[in-house]
């Protein structure tokens, strides 16, 4: 269980929360609190289902989900992958890919103008580098941006390697330690 | 080291997600991954006769939401085992 902390918006506040295992606590806000927003908009992950995923991954070591829990609900989910993923740059490297990644429909500013809390997205991808280096891959992380997401990475300072046939054309984006500027404000 | 984000590298990461203004999320469909039949309407488990012998096990025992809740966990395992051996 890690620390951290978010931006209230509203109030302009810094509060606490904690980034942690994914566990059924979360699966079941996912489904109580997002899902019923999610449903009722055109968002892109809405027939995403994370109860499927987190079984569907439940047994493999190389899948690793995580939380970011704050007021009492789940704001943000991830699921990364540490073993099968090589970088485009170095393609002997290893790399942590970000299989998933969500925030809670409340934190999305196409849904809410303003978003109840920021820092949720970009502390996970923070906490996905930080797995990168732990298991010695050095920082390198790598994912596939959901469409509207893309300006996100581009000024987070990860290059953006175009369209993937292999994932529905979706723009693949790698993080490479000493390669980009680290942001791009 | 444990996982710690400074006052100053907050500060910049707000002022990323403000700049961007917009959602942050990643991974590509889940829907086009899941093998075909996970998304099938109809699963490999004939739901009423599991529900009838789940009903009759645990009737006594437990509320009909639970037994249905462990109707749809148990044909979605069975479903994605399923999967994975017609899909390695």
């Amino acid at each position: 269980m890690h620390p951290i902390q978010l931006l209230q918006v509203k109030q302009q506040q810094m509060i606490d929360g904690v980034l942690e295992p994914l566990t059924h606590r979360h699966l079941n806000d996912f489904k109580i609190l997002w899902l019923p927003q999610l449903q009722a908009t055109a968002e892109e992950d809405a027939h995403w289902d994370w109860v499927k995923k987190h079984r569907f991954y439940e047994t493999y070591p190389n899948y690793e989900k995580y939380a970011i829990a704050c007021a009492q609900a789940t704001q943000g989910m991830m699921m990364l992958e540490t073993a099968e993923h090589y970088s485009c740059i170095d393609p002997d490297q290893r790399l942590v890919y970000v299989d998933y990644l969500a925030t809670a429909p409340w934190n999305r500013p196409s849904l809410q103008c303003p978003p109840t809390y920021r820092l949720v997205g970009s502390t996970l991808l923070e906490f996905a580098r930080y797995r990168s280096e732990q298991i010695g891959y050095r920082g390198y992380v790598g994912l596939h941006a959901l469409p509207r997401a893309q300006a996100f990475y581009t000024r987070m300072g990860m290059l953006d390697y175009g369209k993937d046939p292999r994932k529905q054309f979706l723009h693949y984006f790698e993080w490479a330690p000493g390669k980009a500027p680290d942001n791009k404000v | 080291m444990p996982f710690q984000l400074s006052t100053a590298r907050l500060q910049t990461l707000i002022q990323v997600e403000e700049s961007a203004e917009c959602d942050v999320e990643a991974g590509f469909d889940w829907n086009h991954r899941t093998p075909d039949y996970l998304n099938r309407a109809q699963s490999y488990v004939n739901r009423d006769k599991l529900l009838e012998v789940l009903r009759e096990a645990l009737g006594n025992l437990l509320a009909r939401e639970d037994i249905e809740a462990i109707a749809t966990d148990l044909q979605s395992h069975t479903d994605y085992l399923i999967s994975a051996r017609l899909h390695p």
